[in-house]
């Protein structure tokens, strides 16, 4: 009786120690997704503050943890140069990522790589309805308050997700864009 | 007893695994709803409103001549052209301020249009707005009239709908007009006149560029400058800018100009050639 109540403890202890430590995305902090393109002439370019997502780690470290991040399609602003056109946006969300259907992009994966504050996330990626396993090499730095800086840059291919090359004025977009996500991680429990 | 302790252990030590994280997505940003793409038709305003902070710009051309006149004439291209720029801004998603001046008559018009209703249903869908403004000419009135007949209030109630099916998106626009004090140009007009005017109009979207509309402007109560006005055009949206190719038989663009009638019947014989371009920044 006394071994198994011993085993009980132990295994609970362990257990509540195992599970993970939660990360959620802060939102009072710089938050961002931006992603870069080039024409003939001018560079594409787009971003939104509103990504979102949790980390949850188990406490062995930040190997294996389950990552997760989402971007809210809606919010992206487009710009030609330093100029954003409100009627550019709508043609973007109505022509080319058809927000409609497709609201939110997301990253559902692991941690599976460290080397100091070097990372790599694989996992599922899912754009424009289009789900991809991708490798993502990025940064998680300790914030030196329980929490992360978050930073990872990966390229995509339009066509790969199905989405139309954009043009402006005749010109089109090179149909590889660059990616930087970054944000900050707040320890939540 | 220790088969109870192992359940109970495993029970425990699997709901903590298996613990949902406590993270909650944010809502979706929702987009306006939006049935049109651009805020005019031809001459008449559709139920859209540009982006909240946003500037509109636009100019447009009608040729005096009509195409009839041949190549001796480039087909109208080369005789005088009324000419129109205007600007707008975007107070709310919902309500913008459009000041515009045309070179015909020295009209210029300041309009505000403010969305009034939406149903965003796919049985009906529906936008309704509110167009209001004031236009002041600054020639071509005589002088005997008086300063107040400088003037010209209108309003109008806009109506849009689209329906979609296996043929393509049309987009159907009813704006029934009031124009204040139509007949300016004749002194012996000592009374200002009225025009109440029926604009319709139908948009065919051939695909996310290319878009063809039909538009006419007849009136149905009060002065009208002799014809009713008819037009047609080809609109092409690309990088952020509307541009519109138009044929009709009226040489007017500013509201209370237009509303106040053709002088000229509609017909091949008296087609001019116009064009429309308008971005917002």
């Amino acid at each position: 009786m006394r071994k198994s109540m011993i085993l009980i403890i132990t295994l609970v202890f362990f257990s509540l120690n195992v599970f993970a430590s939660e990360f959620h995305v802060d939102k009072s902090q710089k938050r961002q997704m931006q992603f870069f393109s080039k024409m003939t002439l001018e560079d594409f370019d787009g971003k939104t503050e509103k990504i979102d997502g949790f980390l949850n780690d188990n406490q062995t470290g930040l190997l294996n943890s389950n990552f997760y991040f989402e971007v809210d399609m809606n919010s992206i602003k487009t710009y030609i140069g330093s100029a954003n056109i409100g009627l550019m946006d709508r043609h973007m969300y109505d022509m080319y990522l058809h927000t409609k259907k497709y609201p939110k992009s997301a990253f559902k994966g692991t941690i599976t790589a460290i080397n100091e504050n070097d990372v790599i996330a694989e996992g599922d990626f899912n754009l424009h309805g289009t789900v991809k396993k991708v490798k993502f090499n990025g940064t998680v730095i300790p914030d030196g308050n329980n929490g992360y800086n978050v930073k990872f840059k990966f390229a995509v291919k339009m066509p790969d997700y199905k989405i139309e090359t954009p043009s402006y004025m005749l010109a089109k977009v090179n149909e590889k864009i660059d990616i930087v996500v970054e944000f900050m991680l707040k320890k939540v429990k | 007893m220790k088969k109870f302790q192992y359940i109970v252990l495993i029970l425990l030590a699997t709901s903590l695994f298996g613990q949902e994280s406590s993270w909650t997505p944010e809502p979706v940003t929702e987009l306006k709803f939006q049935l049109f793409n651009s805020t005019n038709a031809i001459n008449q305003p559709t139920a859209e409103t540009y982006k909240k902070g946003n500037i509109l710009f636009g100019i447009e051309h009608r040729f005096s001549l009509p195409i009839s006149s041949g190549i001796d004439n480039l087909w109208g291209l080369e005789g005088a052209s009324s000419i129109r720029v205007h600007l707008g801004y975007a107070f709310t998603e919902y309500l913008n301020i459009d000041l515009a001046r045309s070179n015909r008559m020295g009209n210029t018009e300041i309009t505000i249009k403010q969305r009034l209703f939406e149903n965003n249903d796919e049985s009906f869908p529906l936008i309704v707005s509110a167009v209001g403004g004031l236009a002041y000419n600054t020639k071509g009135v005589p002088d005997e009239l008086g300063t107040s007949r400088r003037f010209q209030p209108f309003g109008s109630i806009v109506l849009n709908t689209v329906f979609e099916n296996g043929l393509g998106k049309f987009g159907l626009g009813l704006v029934p007009t009031y124009v204040y004090n139509t007949n300016i140009n004749d002194a012996g007009y000592t009374n200002p006149d009225y025009s109440f005017t029926m604009g319709m109009y139908a948009q065919y979207f051939i695909n996310h560029t290319w878009s063809v509309l039909v538009e006419a402007t007849p009136t149905v109560a009060g002065w009208r400058n002799t014809y009713n006005s008819y037009a047609f055009a080809v609109e092409v949206e690309m990088g952020g800018h509307f541009y519109k190719f138009i044929y009709g038989n009226n040489v007017a663009m500013n509201i209370a100009q237009f509303n106040s009638g053709s002088t000229d019947e509609f017909g091949f014989k008296n087609l001019r050639f116009g064009f429309q371009i308008t971005r917002d920044f």
